[in-house]
């Protein structure tokens, strides 16, 4: 599977929050509170994520006792992520000044 | 009123993670479960909502990706099923360049175009079928170009066609249609496949 993430807002939004705190483990919902990004939008990202081995997946019991699915960057996923949110950033950095013209 | 929607929003999400293949269900699955930790009705509701619409359309991207990077497609069946989805277009157009034209009242002229309009669609059913492999739709192809070739031959026949030479290439382009769908290589493609019987225990 080729490694071509769409570099929308949305992407970077979810890959700067699961960088924030890479190794730990984050709910479908936190994840969507935490980037203002409904169901509809994160899950397909985080389905491709995941498809292109960015992202490990895994069904844990809550406090409450009910399963909860679980998202995490791989390793690879998390050097890919930090080039990823880097170039973004970077070709912002470079457009700001041509749109303050 | 908001448990029944909520009800039904849950089940609306439950039918679609049914529907769905396999390597998609967990996704359906991890939507679902993450309702339970959702406070507010209506966060609830468009939580459900959106899942439906992110499952529907990964399924559809995966169903484009798999017609798009089939390793078994052929180019001279690729070609087929862009003629046939292309003769929908012109048979599209057609009807709908004539629409000004109409004298009748819609009333009466409404389900002859609606008739026509469906009729119009076969070929490009056609071309999805041929697209994804279906076996129905190569065996449909080709009794769709005999007949075509009938009417075109008739209609040549009783000095109809302004254009000979265009009638007499949609035969050969129908023969060579014919011959190309009949040809062992294609037909070992085209798999049927069998309805599979369960019994119980």
């Amino acid at each position: 599977m080729a490694d071509d993430i769409r570099r929308s807002p949305q992407t970077v939004a979810l890959l700067s929050r699961l960088l924030e705190n890479a190794t730990a483990w984050h709910y479908g919902y936190d994840l969507s509170r935490q980037t203002a990004l409904k169901s509809g939008t994160l899950y397909p990202i985080l389905m491709r994520l995941s498809e292109r081995c960015w992202l490990e997946t895994k069904w844990e019991f809550a406090d409450t006792g009910k399963p909860r699915h679980m998202y995490r960057l791989t390793s690879a996923g998390r050097q890919r992520a930090r080039d990823f949110v880097l170039v973004k950033e970077e070709s912002k950095r470079l457009l700001k000044p041509e749109l303050a013209r | 009123m908001h448990c029944e929607l909520d009800n039904f929003s849950t089940r609306l999400l439950q039918t679609v993670i049914d529907l769905l293949p396999a390597n998609l269900a967990p996704w359906g699955e991890a939507m679902l479960a993450e309702i339970e930790f959702i406070e507010g009705f209506w966060n609830r509701f468009f939580w459900t909502l959106g899942g439906v619409i992110a499952l529907l359309t990964t399924r559809l991207r995966h169903s484009a990706q798999s017609l798009i990077y089939d390793e078994n497609r052929r180019l001279d069946v690729t070609l087929i099923a862009a003629y046939h989805a292309l003769f929908t277009l012109a048979l599209f157009i057609t009807i709908t360049w004539q629409l000004p034209r109409i004298t009748e009242h819609w009333p009466q002229a409404l389900p002859v175009l609606i008739m026509s309009y469906g009729a119009c669609a076969l070929p490009a059913v056609l071309a999805l079928g041929l697209a994804i492999g279906d076996n129905s739709a190569r065996v449909g192809a080709i009794i769709f170009s005999i007949i075509h070739i009938l009417i075109t031959w008739e209609y040549i026949r009783r000095g109809f066609s302004p254009h000979i030479w265009f009638s007499n290439l949609r035969i050969v382009l129908d023969v060579a249609i014919i011959f190309a769908l009949n040809r062992r290589s294609v037909r070992e493609v085209f798999r049927t496949n069998p309805l599979e019987l369960h019994l119980g225990s």
